[in-house]
């Protein structure tokens, strides 16, 4: 039995140095990572001074573009859109984790049904900021509701777990030169539409979904910044209640939502679209362009 | 509860103290009573199965002891007909139910099919084929019926092998279970690194490919020619390291309690033909077939013609134990086509010629992974667009880097340890005592490190377990 117990003192030991001295080393890695995701984050939550601060998944990283709102608000945009962040727990993590840093003067909320609606896997995805876990407490939180901090705390490395390819394969190929200011440019439709479908017309309402969208509009508060929220076009058509949920917790709340994929723009023009869910880049200028419009015409505070 | 869940990384160390600290004469019921656990943290309501299983199975080769060759013959009949019927109720009914409507409706009759839909029991196949062997065993005096209940439920349901195998044969397992084990650190620590290797195979190799395969094999509609073929590579890893590494973590755990297992694989993508595929594939799952369905059908001592309607019953039962879906028998089916020609051609054996044995060994893994495209694709229709979109629709496929460069990293290891393998290289060969343990704890803080940084350790089921 001691030959036992010293095997695995000695394994554990062994994993428990590795661990740590392999994270730090991932934490290096990542922070410096020109990745598609890491370049991002870093921006986000250490170099970020922009006025104006875009959050949500893969359609607003693809959908906005920055030069275009700059332009004609004369102030400074980030797109903070970060792909398969696909829920609002990942949303509010960005915004606290970028918070400690910087305070923007707009914050625009790129919404889908998925921030709201009950989903198989409500926290799919969040282990994107496993890296971040002990940077704020509010983070921290999100991953203890989601079970999966406990993980975290154990074994450092775990943060890094499937995150470190990526991260290095950002020495080799470099996003931060294909981001223009955050926007990321889907080049041409060659992944046409497929065939339209219908979103449905409600969803079951996700409880705690709803208490974290109040809470990013209370920090949002707190720190003076006046938000936004927007859905932008998909080419699956949505019905008139499909977002009924948003459009009554924005008016309840004070919020401007600007609603394209009710509304169906470009729901008639497939050659707009890189996929059913995503605008090309000559969707997106064109999408941006009325986007920025509509704002300036609906918002009460002046931009500059 | 399955193998790569915390709950099972809990269980088992219990298990394994409470196991070694017990006096001889109680540790059967301590793994029966664990056993039936791990069962029923899946659904307890289907361990009734397993004791309606077990008791029968256990009475009737009971009755069979010292009776005249007809009353034993009926008495097998019986065993068989009772363990078949609640593996065709529980899980061909509602197939063979469907089919036979949707055959009705091409004479035009509308049948409506009533189905029972049922929740498949987990691990039913196993179990169920582990005791029908043991009862034709009996039958045919290769063994002795267990008159201990408790040994036999146990050698039933032993838990590192009731959900997929390997299926283990009465008189390899029943003794072990009455043996007075003595615990041995080397016992321990070759099931730890076994243990280590089958997580290393899943999580590392299996689920990594699952990631790509999933995506393409969900969504074919929207991929081309060259993704299916990538995915269909990847499967034939996927279902390798899945498969594989469930049997070692199943091996390894029983090594920990001081059992040993039978090995389920043998380097099947080194085989030079598909009859010794099935020689190194789910190896106590074919053997099981071989000896009790291919030999009593008469085997290969009778005519060529003969012989290979033996081979295609065989492949054609062993494709439909894998599932009740075309899929499953279209691909045994095809497999059984693959050994009957390369019989006839006279290839089925291993060639000396090193030249003949590479093109053979490439033309064999191609023909499997080919294969494997009717096993993973959701409904035959499904797997014929895919081998359609292979050969009219090829492009450039979707990859995913990350995904690609793991799954790359995996094989080469495998690679290497298969190169150190072939050459007898293994750690216990070095002399260097310092040297060998200091190896051993590498290998294993490693293996651990590997899987934190690149496994997928989100809990996915074994494919195996659907069987």
């Amino acid at each position: 039995m001691k030959k036992v117990i010293v095997l695995l003192l000695t394994v554990i030991l062994g994993c428990f140095v590795v661990d740590r001295i392999g994270s730090k080393i991932c934490d290096v890695i990542h922070k410096n990572s020109d990745g598609i995701t890491a370049s991002k984050y870093s921006h986000l939550f250490n170099n970020c001074d922009e006025d104006m601060v875009l959050l949500g998944t893969s359609r607003c990283e693809a959908h906005y573009v920055p030069s275009i709102i700059s332009d004609s608000l004369g102030i400074k945009v980030y797109n903070g859109g970060i792909d398969a962040s696909d829920n609002i727990f990942s949303h509010y993590s960005a915004l606290c984790l970028m918070l400690r840093h910087h305070t923007p003067r707009f914050i625009g909320l790129e919404l889908s049904h998925t921030d709201f609606a009950e989903m198989p896997d409500p926290f799919n995805t969040i282990s994107y900021l496993a890296p971040y876990v002990g940077k704020d407490e509010e983070v921290d939180n999100i991953f203890r509701i989601a079970g999966s901090y406990w993980k975290y705390q154990i074994s450092y490395l775990y943060r890094y777990n499937a995150k470190i390819m990526a991260d290095l394969a950002g020495y080799v190929i470099s996003y931060k030169d294909k981001f223009q200011n955050g926007y990321l440019k889907k080049d041409k439709p060659t992944m046409a539409p497929y065939k339209k479908d219908t979103m449905p017309s409600t969803y079951p309402v996700d409880t705690l979904k709803v208490r974290y969208l109040n809470k990013f509009v209370t920090k949002c508060k707190d720190k003076n910044i006046q938000l936004f929220c927007m859905i932008s076009p998909s080419y699956d058509k949505a019905e008139a209640t499909t977002y009924s949920f948003l459009h009554d917790w924005a008016k309840e709340n004070g919020i401007l939502l600007l609603d394209f994929h009710t509304s169906g723009l470009f729901s008639d023009n497939p050659e707009m679209f890189y996929d059913n869910r995503h605008l090309c880049d000559d969707g997106a200028a064109r999408y941006t362009s009325i986007f920025v419009h509509t704002l300036k015409e609906n918002s009460q505070k002046k931009f500059k | 509860m399955i193998f790569n869940s915390i709950q099972y990384i809990i269980f088992l160390p219990i298990i394994f103290l409470l196991y070694w600290a017990m006096p001889h004469k109680w540790r059967n019921w301590l793994l029966l009573i664990a056993s039936y656990y791990f069962y029923m943290c899946w659904n307890a309501l289907y361990a009734i199965l397993i004791i309606f299983t077990t008791i029968s199975t256990w009475g009737l080769a009971n009755g069979m002891e010292n009776k005249p060759h007809k009353v034993r013959k009926l008495l097998l009949s019986i065993s068989i007909i009772l363990n078949i019927s609640i593996l065709f109720t529980f899980k061909y009914y509602d197939f063979l139910m469907t089919l036979f409507c949707d055959v009705a409706g091409l004479f035009s009759l509308q049948i409506t099919p009533h189905k029972l839909e049922l929740l498949l029991p987990v691990g039913i196949s196993f179990y169920t084929f582990q005791a029908i062997g043991y009862s034709i065993d009996v039958y045919r005096n290769d063994i002795k019926p267990e008159h201990n209940l408790g040994v036999f439920a146990l050698f039933v349901s032993f838990f590192p092998q009731l959900v997929a195998g390997p299926i283990e044969r009465a008189s390899h397992l029943l003794p072990q279970f009455k043996e007075q084990k003595m615990f041995s650190y080397d016992l321990f620590r070759n099931g730890l690194i076994i243990i280590l290797w089958g997580f290393f195979l899943k999580l590392g190799l299996a689920d990594r490919c699952a990631i790509y395969v999933d995506t393409i094999y969900n969504n074919i509609q929207q991929h081309n020619g060259g993704s299916y073929l990538l995915a269909s590579l990847c499967f034939t890893f996927q279902i390798y390291g899945d498969f594989y590494g469930y049997s070692l973590i199943a091996i390894g755990s029983a090594k920990l309690l001081g059992y040993d297992m039978c090995n389920n694989f043998n380097r099947p993508y080194l085989s030079s033909s598909i009859s010794e595929f099935w020689h190194r594939w789910h190896i106590s799952l074919s053997s099981w077939f071989r000896d009790y369905v291919y030999i009593p059908l008469g085997g290969s001592r009778c005519s060529s013609f003969r012989r290979d309607v033996n081979l295609m019953t065989t492949m054609l039962l062993s494709g439909l134990w894998h599932g009740a879906s075309l899929n499953f028998i279209v691909w045994g089916g095809m497999h059984g086509v693959a050994m009957c020609i390369e019989r006839t051609l006279g290839i089925a054996k291993p060639s000396k010629n090193k030249l003949v044995s590479c093109i053979r060994i490439t033309t064999c893994l191609i023909v499997v992974c080919f294969l494997w495209i009717f096993f993973r694709a959701d409904t035959l229709t499904d797997a014929i667009s895919i081998i359609k979109g292979i050969f009219t629709d090829f492009g450039k496929p979707y990859i995913v880097w990350a995904h690609i460069i793991i799954i790359g990293f995996v094989l080469f290891i495998l690679a290497i340890q298969e190169i150190l393998y072939e050459n007898g290289f293994h750690i216990s060969s070095i002399r260097n005592v310092w040297l060998r343990h200091t190896t051993r704890y590498l290998f294993i803080v490693l293996t651990v490190t590997f899987l934190l940084l690149f496994g997928v350790l989100n809990g996915d089921q074994f494919i195996y377990f659907q069987f």
